[in-house]
């Protein structure tokens, strides 16, 4: 597909109603394209569909560190999704390691966490059962991110992990919100289609103890950021992270040049 | 997995475990659409009454809130006059400050069945009048509380007729109290077992 170049934007012409007409063709868009796409090399990345000097610029920097990237779609689960496509592909990649069955252990040992902060057992199995069924190499690859119904049920329990974390260490995280937390977490974080904030984000390392590292790309003149979330899980230089790259409005999945795809 | 499969377990846990005053069928073995019967709570103006209502579940179910919908005429504030009920644990938490509803009163995935029908009898003798579906029975149950109840108590008279011939009507407040089951010993694998379940699932998918 072609993309319109920056300068091809009439800005004149961005009536409301153009707007919303816009984002209506986008999101139709988006709902025809996999949950999760094909991986690609970097080159081809675009930003927001459009072509834009400033961004290529970026992406070309990004080549220093990362070959390709994978996309998810467009749907207010993008980070949700991209962690948690990322994560269960680093762990079945090598299925025996040490940090594969610490991070396995850790999840399963989620449910007796959220059933600590009163979430019946009864309305999150399911959840819990398509969240542990993706640290199976064929299930990840056929159904997890593949089948809608389950991915989103892999995205919703992500969001409960978020939740029960917030909640239990309440006090770490509560410094960040303009809102109590019980009103944030049921407006923010359980809602399938709401972004994260940077809470979200700590409130998911800590809990699973992973970490994650972001390339921020916006369109400003600086070099592309990096920013590192739970350093401290990251034991030594071998163990795995999980790269992602933010740019306006969404998180899409990064590989770096050490990965193997 | 798929909404099928969730609320067929759903199903099977309720007919298992029945929830006191309601009586939970499915609709011509659509497992998307359930007959509901509701018997009027005890102690209260709905007392002897029962009345039906349609649920119905879309394919993306719990991802979606279930539509719920009193089959005949229910004169209350939150029914609106074609007898869909309007109740915040129905609606999706989407930003809507109009409502005043609050977020953690709204839908959730990890809701079920079992918690939209204990919200409606609760809302029944505890209606919100100030966000009224049904503006008259709002205003009504507000300024005249008498007619109110006259007309909810002609339409608790008209739905006796409803009543199921093969269904014990509660009586006493007693018998809406969930009971401590007795442990029956029974071999769980059962309702587990993959066969059982494709077997459910060719029922139902056949159906379609």
């Amino acid at each position: 597909m072609d993309s319109p170049k920056e300068n091809d934007i009439n800005y004149a012409d961005l009536t409301d109603e153009n707007i919303i007409n816009y984002e209506n063709l986008i999101k139709e868009d988006e709902e025809k394209k996999p949950l999760v796409s094909e991986y690609d090399v970097i080159e081809n990345y675009k930003v927001n569909y459009i072509d834009s000097e400033i961004f290529s610029k970026k992406i070309n920097q990004l080549k220093n560190d990362c070959k390709g990237y994978r996309s998810v779609r467009k749907d207010g689960n993008c980070f949700y999704r991209s962690f948690s496509y990322k994560y269960f592909e680093l762990i079945n990649k090598n299925k025996n390691s040490k940090w594969s069955q610490e991070m396995k252990k850790i999840a399963k040992d989620s449910i007796n966490v959220l059933t600590s902060v009163n979430f019946e057992k009864e309305t999150i199995e399911d959840f819990y059962d398509f969240f542990m069924d993706a640290f199976d190499p064929q299930k990840f690859r056929e159904i997890s991110f593949v089948d809608e119904y389950t991915s989103n049920g892999i995205v919703f329990y992500l969001r409960l992990i978020c939740s029960a974390e917030l909640k239990i260490n309440h006090e770490a995280y509560e410094m960040f919100l303009e809102e109590p937390l019980d009103s944030f977490i049921s407006r923010q974080v359980e809602p399938l289609g709401r972004d994260v904030d940077n809470v979200q984000i700590m409130a998911i390392v800590n809990a699973l103890k992973v970490c994650i590292n972001i390339a921020y790309l916006d369109s400003t003149n600086n070099n592309v950021n990096w920013i590192k979330f739970g350093e401290e899980y990251q034991k030594d230089a071998n163990s795995p992270v999980i790269n992602l790259l933010f740019t306006p409005g969404h998180y899409d999945m990064l590989y770096h040049n050490d990965e193997n795809v | 997995m798929s909404a099928a499969q969730t609320l067929q377990r759903q199903f099977r846990e309720f007919q298992k475990n029945p929830l006191p005053g309601f009586n939970v069928e499915l609709k011509e073995d659509n497992i998307f659409v359930w007959d509901i019967g509701i018997f009027g709570p005890p102690d209260t103006i709905y007392e002897g009454g029962y009345f039906k209502a349609t649920m119905k579940f879309s394919e993306d179910y719990p991802f979606n809130p279930p539509s719920f919908t009193f089959n005949n005429p229910f004169y209350h504030p939150n029914v609106y006059t074609d007898g869909r009920l309007c109740i915040s644990i129905l609606h999706p938490p989407t930003p809507d400050p109009m409502s005043g509803e609050r977020p953690e009163e709204r839908w959730n995935p990890t809701q079920s069945v079992e918690s939209i029908l204990l919200s409606v009898i609760s809302l029944l003798t505890d209606p919100n009048v100030s966000s009224p579906a049904n503006v008259d029975a709002g205003v009504m149950y507000r300024n005249d509380r008498k007619q109110y109840e006259q007309i909810v108590r002609e339409e608790v008279e008209r739905s006796k007729r409803d009543i199921p011939e093969n269904v014990t009507v509660p009586k006493s407040a007693e018998d809406f109290i969930v009971k401590n089951q007795p442990e029956i010993e029974e071999d769980e694998s059962f309702w587990y077992d993959d066969e059982v379940d494709e077997e459910w699932d060719e029922d139902y998918m056949s159906d379609e």
